[in-house]
């Protein structure tokens, strides 16, 4: 049986000593093609859980499985390689740089896992407009809407082909067609393969999600 | 990620942040400035001081026999001119009067000396060639004073009577610290001459005591009154003790200068950081290690470390040779690298700061 691209078990995390444990244990697989929304009231830990899972956080009890290997106990130097090669982010605000072009900023993450720049030059071309921006791979991120960015942000968490992507209420700030847009960019990302895990309240993610993980 | 990767984003971040790297810029070279009018100028008259005292006076040790007991003889000489510390050293005969030969005792006298030892320890030589043993030179003084139009001719003993006279062959100059020399006429010694008085040049000032203990020990007079001794060790150890003074107090100006720099660069980079809290979050989240980040930050600041370090270094100059000094090129090249390094030391608490920040709470939106 092939291990989930993403796992974690006995999950416990708390942000400082004596703060409030969150996650009471989680055990949870996270399949590949297959949309997982995790959902929850306000303060039981959507979105860390995400940063947990994406190795930006350590949990302060249990394991967090990258296709079936312990990755939370790494040292700084390998959770940043496994970020960069095998875990894509989305934020909820896209979070582009607004110096690069949209083109450059897909291009980012190869920065930091030694891929050549030339070779993913034309996959992020692509990819932008497979999302309906490729026209606008020259502009600067302030010269696009909030939905248009959004796209861009999953263009670059795909452009390594990780096998995890981690969406934090990819949705939050988007009017309904813009919300369809970014959620059809997900579905087929986790129909071709990918697992994707979303962060979100929304009825609209949650009614689409494959799955269901709730806090 | 690749250190030419790395070299790149810090140049392109350098750009985009053009503000803090211009404060940074502006910093570095406010410290080469400040660095250089102050201590370097310091420097700069440190170094006159040093090399006005290493000038021959400050060097010169003379011995004079006191009670002509012909101690001094060209063995003597030759011994203390070999000293490793020794520049040169020349023995001299008693002074005496010469007159013009070709007029005779009636004629003005110049005083004239027996030169032991390398003549050209002595003087320099102007025109006409080096002379023989009996021969003389005559400086330009002395040509005035004896009536010659050129240095062609022969001097006399002033008092009838002592001897032959001895042919000019050329003209000289006197080399420093000998200059009384430039009044008369110096006259090749023969081999078998005992000098009264020795003079020696100490290759350093600092090395004058050890030159004239070495001398002394080579005379090895039992009886101190044998010798009348003029000895530049006491201007040597104020010379020491002036230049420890001015160095103490030019260390103190650089530190002072680069540490109030380096905690200004410190505090633009703490600023320029925590408004970049977004774009360092985004770096982690990407996959950028911790290491990459502080030398990405590192390598921002020395961009426009180097900037400032560049004009502030040519300004510096600029202003020292307008005060007439000479900038001391060894102290401008080290305050440009000082202010680098200070700048990276400033530099690293705030990268390393902004490295484990939390990313999580600058990329969530609540």
């Amino acid at each position: 049986m092939t291990a989930a691209p993403l796992a974690v078990r006995d999950l416990r995390f708390a942000y400082r000593r004596g703060a409030e444990e969150l996650f009471d244990g989680l055990d949870a697989n996270f399949p590949a093609g297959a949309v997982t929304a995790v959902t929850g009231s306000s303060g039981r830990g959507k979105s860390t859980l995400l940063y947990v899972a994406g190795l930006m956080l350590k949990p302060i009890g249990g394991q967090v499985l990258i296709e079936g290997q312990r990755a939370d106990d790494r040292p700084d130097v390998q959770r940043s390689w496994l970020r960069a090669t095998k875990l894509g982010f989305v934020f909820q605000d896209a979070v582009l740089d607004p110096t690069r072009t949209v083109l450059n900023s897909v291009i980012e993450p190869a920065l930091y896992g030694r891929a050549k720049r030339k070779r993913l030059v034309s996959r992020a071309q692509e990819l932008l407009d497979d999302l309906g921006v490729g026209q606008r791979s020259t502009h600067k991120p302030g010269q696009i809407s909030g939905g248009q960015a959004q796209r861009v942000a999953i263009a670059r968490a795909l452009l390594t082909s990780p096998p995890v992507i981690l969406a934090d209420e990819p949705t939050g700030n988007l009017d309904a067609e813009n919300t369809d847009l970014v959620l059809d960019a997900l579905h087929a990302a986790a129909a071709a393969g990918h697992t994707v895990v979303i962060a979100t309240h929304d009825p609209t993610v949650l009614n689409r999600a494959d799955r269901v993980v709730a806090l | 990620m690749r250190l030419t990767q790395l070299l790149a984003e810090a140049w392109r971040s350098a750009w985009a942040a053009k503000v803090p790297t211009a404060l940074v810029a502006v910093l570095v070279a406010a410290m080469c400035v400040t660095t250089g009018l102050t201590a370097g100028r310091a420097a700069a008259a440190q170094a006159q001081v040093e090399a006005r005292m290493e000038e021959a006076g400050a060097r010169h040790l003379s011995v004079v026999d006191a009670r002509d007991n012909g101690f001094l003889t060209t063995d003597v000489i030759a011994q203390v001119a070999g000293l490793s510390n020794v520049e040169r050293a020349v023995g001299f005969s008693t002074a005496f009067d010469a007159v013009n030969a070709a007029i005779g005792p009636g004629g003005e006298r110049v005083p004239t000396w027996t030169v032991i030892g390398e003549l050209a320890d002595a003087v320099e030589l102007t025109w006409g060639r080096w002379p023989e043993p009996g021969e003389a030179l005559v400086s330009a003084v002395a040509m005035v004073a004896l009536g010659l139009e050129y240095p062609i001719g022969a001097v006399a003993h002033a008092t009838a009577g002592r001897g032959i006279s001895l042919p000019i062959v050329g003209t000289f100059t006197a080399r420093a610290p000998l200059t009384h020399l430039d009044s008369g006429v110096v006259v090749r010694a023969a081999t078998d001459v005992i000098a009264r008085r020795l003079d020696v040049v100490s290759a350093t000032a600092a090395a004058a005591p050890v030159t004239t203990t070495a001398t002394l020990a080579i005379l090895a007079r039992s009886d101190p009154n044998d010798l009348l001794v003029t000895s530049p060790a006491t201007l040597a150890q104020i010379q020491a003790d002036v230049l420890g003074d001015l160095a103490e107090h030019n260390q103190g100006l650089v530190l002072l200068t680069l540490a109030a720099g380096a905690l200004l660069v410190a505090v633009v980079t703490l600023a320029d950081v925590l408004v970049r809290r977004t774009e360092i979050g985004r770096r982690r989240a990407l996959g950028a290690p911790r290491w990459a980040l502080v030398s990405m930050l590192i390598a921002r600041a020395v961009i426009g470390g180097l900037l400032g370090a560049g004009i502030g270094t040519a300004v510096a100059i600029v202003a020292i040779y307008q005060t007439g000094q000479t900038p001391d090129p060894t102290f401008t090249a080290a305050t440009a690298v000082l202010a680098i390094i200070a700048t990276i030391v400033a530099t690293s608490l705030p990268a390393m700061m902004a490295a484990h920040q939390d990313p999580v709470r600058v990329l969530r939106t609540p």
